[in-house]
């Protein structure tokens, strides 16, 4: 069973970079192996999200969209 | 940007480049937040020495050690640190209760109408649109407001003219040349290949804009 998302970040309405800029302070705050859900409504964070996931090491375990609203759910990874 | 290559350009004048290391550090994977303006620019970095460190959002910085760190986790030693504060906009915005929590005054991107208060319009660096703060912007989105007010003072429709995100501005890329970059909300940046011709443009754009851009001589 999945472990419960123990942060949600609404970062509707913002534009790059501040969504990473936001959610690289806040994953800051997380225990390695939790999780946290973004989200954002710049087309842009689609392929920044995925970048700094990858980067990063924190993986990114689901990208959607609905009614143009972004969702991720990232994993702190472990240290 | 433009602080790098004439960085790079001064250092070379000195005789001491290949003594020194440039870094841009920067908040995202890539040199600019737009992707197109990205591709322009990082191959004159690459050219020049000047390595890109992507993915650097700054945390902290060690005055004493001279270290800066970033919330990913990476350590930079420098010598000196050029720092970009996170902009936000004015107090005086904040305390008059028609702005967001970061200062900025929200408004509709196309007419520049508050989104709450009735007559209120906004231009410039005070906005919340995704566009830059920059002069070229305000100077664009003038007549807009002019234009909605004028309409708004005589009980006329709002006018159809709306802005459309247009920006353009100057990029010295060094070495006495320099591009520009001009885009809208529907139109990605297309810029010419850096040249002499675009450093003298602005410098003469700067020489001249008081005598030509608010008289209207220029558009």
């Amino acid at each position: 069973m999945e472990a419960t998302i123990a942060l949600s970040l609404d970062l509707k309405g913002l534009s790059c970079p501040i969504p990473i800029v936001k959610t690289a302070m806040a994953m800051k705050q997380l225990a390695p192996g939790q999780l946290i859900e973004v989200f954002a409504t710049d087309p842009g964070s689609v392929p920044d999200f995925k970048a700094w996931s990858k980067t990063t090491g924190n993986p990114l375990l689901e990208s959607g969209e609905e009614g143009g609203v972004f969702r991720f759910l990232l994993k702190k990874k472990e240290a | 940007m433009e602080f790098v290559f004439l960085l790079d350009d001064y250092l070379r004048a000195r005789g001491i480049r290949d003594k020194s290391e440039i870094k841009l550090l920067s908040p995202l994977n890539r040199a600019f937040t737009i992707e197109a303006a990205s591709r322009l620019v990082q191959p004159i970095l690459a050219e020049r020495g000047i390595e890109l460190t992507g993915f650097f959002n700054v945390e902290s910085v060690d005055p004493v050690a001279r270290t800066v760190s970033s919330l990913e986790g990476e350590t930079v030693a420098y010598d000196l640190l050029v720092l970009l504060p996170p902009h936000r906009g004015q107090k005086v915005i904040e305390d008059s209760g028609l702005g967001d929590e970061r200062g900025w005054v929200p408004v509709d991107q196309n007419t520049l109408k508050h989104t709450q208060f009735e007559q209120v319009w906004a231009i410039g660096d005070t906005t919340d649109i995704p566009i830059s703060k920059s002069g070229s912007v305000a100077h664009y989105e003038a007549s807009v407001v002019a234009a909605e007010i004028m309409a708004a003072v005589k009980g006329e429709a709002a006018p159809a003219h709306v802005y459309d995100g247009k920006v353009m501005c100057f990029l010295e890329t060094g070495r006495g040349e320099a591009t520009t970059i001009s885009f809208d909300y529907d139109h990605p940046p297309v810029s010419p290949s850096p040249a002499r011709r675009w450093h003298w443009a602005k410098a003469l754009f700067n020489k001249t804009y008081w005598h030509t851009v608010p008289q209207g001589r220029l558009p």
